[in-house]
C-alpha cells in the first residue's frame, strides 16, 4: 500500500513538474510542491494508521457550540 | 485578473443546464427534508422557492462585479486581509462540499458492489473529475445540456413505468407537522442542494451574455427542482411510509418497477443518472476550488494544483465519516447550519456593502 501511494504520488510529480521547470514558472513548482507535500504527508499518515482529525466532527463541534437547541 | 486563468465562455444555455444537473446531483441520491415524511415534495417546493431567492441574490451579486470572481472582490469589499480570510473559508466550503459529494458517490457504488473498497471508486471518480477540471469551464459546461436530457428521459419513462405502483393514499395525511417543522425542513432543503449554487458566483463571470444571467440561473434551478420533486413524488407514492427508512429512496422505488417481468431491474437505469450528476456536480465544485485557490495565491495557471488537490479531497472524502448513518445525519442537522454563512451571510453582507458603498468594477481597478 505504502509503495502504491509514493508510485502514485511520484507520477503525479512526473506528470506536472517537467512543465512547470521548462516554463521556468517557479511560484507554480513551489506551489505545487508544497500542496503536493502535504497531500502525501497526510495520506501516509492515514495509510500508517495515524488518526487524522476530522473536519466533520469539528464542525459539528462548532455548530453544537452555536445552537444548543440540536439534539446531540 | 480573471481573464489569466481561463480563457473559456460558456452560453446561457449551457449555464442553465449545468445549474440543473447541479442541484439534481447527489440531492436526487440522498433526498433532502427527508423527516417530513409524505410532506417532503411540499417542504422541497418550499425550499426550492427560497433557493430561488437565494440564486437571484447570487446574481444580484455578480452583477455588480462583471467579469469577476469572488476572491477578487472580497478584497474591496471587506478589506485586504479579512478578504483573504473570506476567500479562504469560501474555498474551502467548496472543497469540503467536493469531498462530500465524492463520498456520497462512492459510498452508493459500494452498496452495489459491497466487496470493493470506497478508495477504488473515490480515485476512478476524482480522476475524471480532475480531468474535466483541467479541461476548463468550457468542457464541464458542454456537458451540461447532453446530462440534462439523459436525467429527464430518464425521469420520463422511470415515471410513466411505476405509475402503475403509486397508491395515492400514501400521499395522506398532508402537513401533519407543526409549522416550525415544516420550516425547518424547508430550510434544509433550500440548504442542500438549491442554496449550494452559491460556489457558481466563480462561473458566472465566464457566461457570454450578462443580460440573461437571471434568467438563465433561475429557469436552471426551477428545471433542478422540478425534477427532485417529481421523483420525490414517485417516491411517496410507490414507497409511502417506509421511503425515509432506505437510505436510497430513488434507487429502490426504480427497483420496483416490473412491467410483466420483461421490463425490470431498471435501477442501474437511474444509478447512471446519478453518476451523471455527480460528477458534473463534482467537477464543478473541483473546478472552483482549483481555480480560487490559484487566484489566490497569485498563479498564473491553476493546473499545477489539479492533481495536490484532487489527491487532498480523496483523502477527506476517506475520513469524512464512518458509516452512511453519520453521513445523512449530518446532511439533516448540522449541514444546514453550516452552511448558513457560506450561503447567506456572506453574499448578502458582500450585497449590501457593495449597493450601499456604490462598490464596483471602476472602484476594482483603480486599486
Amino acid at each position: 500500500m505504502i509503495l502504491l501511494l509514493v508510485l502514485a504520488f511520484i507520477g503525479m510529480a512526473l506528470f506536472e513538474a517537467p512543465g512547470l521547470v521548462r516554463r521556468r514558472w517557479w511560484r507554480e513548482l513551489a506551489v505545487f510542491a508544497a500542496t503536493l507535500g502535504l497531500a502525501f504527508m497526510l495520506s501516509l499518515m492515514r495509510v500508517i494508521g495515524v488518526d487524522l482529525p476530522n473536519p466533520n466532527k469539528i464542525i459539528t463541534l462548532l455548530v453544537h457550540m452555536f445552537l444548543n437547541v440540536l439534539p446531540t | 485578473m480573471v481573464t489569466v486563468l481561463e480563457k473559456g465562455r460558456i452560453s446561457s444555455l449551457h449555464l442553465t443546464a449545468t445549474i440543473a444537473v447541479f442541484i439534481i446531483g447527489t440531492s436526487v441520491l440522498l433526498p433532502p427534508a427527508r423527516d417530513a415524511k409524505q410532506s417532503e415534495w411540499l417542504a422541497v417546493s418550499a425550499g426550492m422557492i427560497m433557493g430561488l431567492l437565494y440564486n437571484a441574490m447570487y446574481v444580484m451579486l455578480a452583477v455588480q462585479f462583471p467579469g469577476r470572481i469572488p476572491i477578487e472582490y472580497n478584497d474591496i469589499i471587506f478589506g485586504r486581509y479579512l478578504g483573504k480570510a473570506i476567500s479562504a473559508l469560501q474555498l474551502w466550503f467548496a472543497f469540503h462540499l467536493g469531498s462530500l459529494v465524492l463520498r456520497n458517490i462512492s459510498e452508493f457504488f459500494v452498496s452495489i458492489m459491497p466487496e470493493t473498497p470506497i478508495i477504488a471508486f473515490a480515485v476512478l471518480m476524482m480522476l475524471v473529475c480532475a480531468s474535466a477540471a483541467r479541461n476548463g469551464i468550457e468542457t464541464i459546461a458542454d456537458c451540461g445540456p447532453l446530462i440534462m436530457l439523459i436525467c429527464f428521459l430518464t425521469l420520463f419513462f422511470d415515471i410513466s413505468l411505476g405509475m402503475k405502483d403509486i397508491k395515492v393514499s400514501n400521499y395522506l395525511p398532508l402537513l401533519n407537522m407543526s409549522l416550525n417543522k415544516f420550516f425547518r425542513e424547508s430550510y434544509g432543503a433550500a440548504s442542500f442542494p438549491f442554496a449550494e449554487t452559491v460556489i457558481f458566483l466563480m462561473i458566472f463571470p465566464f457566461v457570454k451574455k450578462r443580460e440573461e444571467l437571471m434568467t438563465s440561473t433561475l429557469k436552471g434551478v426551477f428545471l433542478g427542482g422540478a425534477f427532485l420533486i417529481l421523483e420525490i413524488i414517485r417516491n411517496i407514492g410507490v414507497l409511502g411510509q417506509i421511503e425515509d427508512i432506505y437510505t436510497y429512496p430513488t434507487f429502490e422505488a426504480v427497483r420496483l418497477i416490473d412491467v410483466a417481468n420483461i421490463v425490470t431491474r431498471l435501477e442501474i437505469a437511474i444509478s447512471g443518472v446519478f453518476i451523471l450528476t455527480a460528477f458534473m456536480k463534482l467537477s464543478a465544485l473541483f473546478y472552483v476550488t482549483v481555480l480560487g485557490s490559484a487566484h489566490l495565491l497569485k498563479m498564473r495557471s491553476y493546473l499545477p494544483l489539479v492533481l495536490p488537490v484532487g489527491s487532498m479531497m480523496i483523502l477527506l472524502s476517506l475520513i469524512n465519516f464512518d458509516n452512511v448513518v453519520e453521513n445523512i445525519e449530518f446532511a439533516a442537522r448540522i449541514y444546514p447550519v453550516y452552511s448558513f454563512p457560506f450561503e447567506l451571510l456572506i453574499p448578502m453582507i458582500s450585497l449590501l456593502v457593495a449597493k450601499f458603498r456604490r462598490l464596483s468594477i471602476n472602484k476594482l481597478s483603480s486599486e
